[in-house]
């Protein structure tokens, strides 16, 4: 049976490193700095796969959820504009996989009507 | 001796402290207000807070099942939260006898020693005690990071906490907050569309849980919180657990106030032992 969102989906020890970029991010201002200069120069120090980075680089988080991050983490790429993502860029990227985690999830009305 | 006197729970979505601010007579400043009242009603010497840290306090390099904080002080929010930074007394002496008798009763709980919090304490206190007067016991759960503790442990932990309560000989009076939602996704794939970033992806489970705690039904809601319906409610849906641990502290007693924002996956409560039952 599956658990939460990506985060138990795939046991490679590289989703950590993606979730350890999220929360510094937040954490260490100087890194912050970095990953709103240049992402591709502020993940080198990082031990991830190539999807990850491809996906890190390119600010493709619904990408960064299927490998496995943690979407709540996830947030803090609109929060301090990393990748020139808004909330609103964000919300839409995110939810384009939505689909697929109604699957996992079972038939649930989650796209509600407000 | 130490006795429980009252229970509350509300969310701590972090925008509210911001919102209430610009907004004073908004449907949150009044629902916390009306917690408030409920807790300064009932003069509490000590809150025994029930919490899920987002990342901040702990991250996953060393990340606690259950966790108490054993100091004099704290202080937040360590996340950038957009409110006041507060320093929090905590009861040291009382937080340690809380970890000792859980850990010979087999709660294994991490010991934490040195550590800010961030709004998933802050945001309640701001609202329920601003003057940060009142020393805590802050309990950390963890109810975002799958595989969650079950249900039935979480309510354990409560009646655990509950006895290490009973045994303690100083006379106080102790106060139980659960913090947290009851039903959310928080930056997942199952929010809502548009520029807000959360969703409640199971409305149908909320209403379960808005009935359950109406009505005491404790075994029907253990029950039903399965480590997959917690996962079908959103990413942070295990924050339910902090509720649960609350009520494993009360017995099957009703709410004196209860009220819901389904439409955010949120409850505010106060269970009170000197007023009675709706």
């Amino acid at each position: 049976m599956p658990h939460g969102d990506g985060m138990s989906k795939r046991i490679e020890m590289s989703a950590y490193q993606v979730n350890k970029i999220c929360h510094l991010i937040l954490h260490d201002k100087v890194f912050r700095a970095a990953m709103q200069e240049d992402v591709e120069s502020a993940v080198v120090p990082f031990e991830l796969n190539d999807e990850e980075r491809a996906a890190l680089i390119r600010g493709d988080v619904a990408k960064l959820v299927d490998l496995g991050a943690a979407s709540f983490l996830l947030m803090t790429f609109p929060r301090f504009g990393i990748c020139g993502l808004t909330f609103k860029s964000y919300n839409e990227k995110i939810r384009s996989i939505a689909d697929q985690e109604h699957r996992r999830y079972g038939s649930t009305p989650y796209k509600s009507a407000q | 001796m130490a006795e429980i006197v009252a229970a509350f729970g509300v969310p701590h979505t972090p925008a509210f402290p911001e919102h209430v601010l610009a907004n004073p007579n908004c449907i949150e400043a009044k629902l916390f207000a009306e917690v408030a009242k409920h807790l300064e009603a009932v003069k509490p010497d000590v809150i025994v807070i029930f919490d899920s840290d987002h990342f901040n306090t702990f991250f996953l390099d060393n990340l606690p099942t259950f966790a108490i904080g054993v100091t004099d002080k704290t202080k937040g929010p360590n996340d950038e939260t957009n409110m006041p930074t507060y320093q929090v007394p905590i009861n040291e002496t009382l937080a340690l006898h809380v970890h000792k008798h859980g850990i010979v009763t087999g709660f294994d709980f991490s010991l934490t020693q040195e550590f800010e919090i961030d709004h998933s304490i802050l945001v309640p206190l701001h609202f329920l005690t601003p003057l940060m007067n009142i020393p805590i016991v802050p309990i950390f759960i963890n109810g975002l990071v799958p595989p969650l503790p079950a249900a039935r442990r979480c309510f354990s932990l409560g009646k655990m906490v509950k006895e290490a309560i009973a045994l303690w000989p100083e006379d106080m009076r102790v106060a139980v907050v659960a913090s947290g939602s009851w039903a959310l996704e928080a930056g997942g794939p199952r929010m809502h569309a548009g520029e807000g970033i959360f969703g409640v992806p199971d409305p149908e489970w909320f209403k379960r849980i808005m009935r359950h705690m109406e009505k005491a039904e404790i075994e029907e809601l253990l029950e039903s919180a399965t480590s997959h319906q917690l996962a079908k409610a959103g990413n942070v849906g295990g924050e339910l657990l902090n509720w649960i641990s609350l009520l494993g502290m009360l017995g099957p007693r009703r709410p004196v106030f209860l009220e819901t924002q389904a439409e955010l996956g949120l409850g505010y409560a106060a269970w009170r032992w000197d007023v009675k039952e709706n």
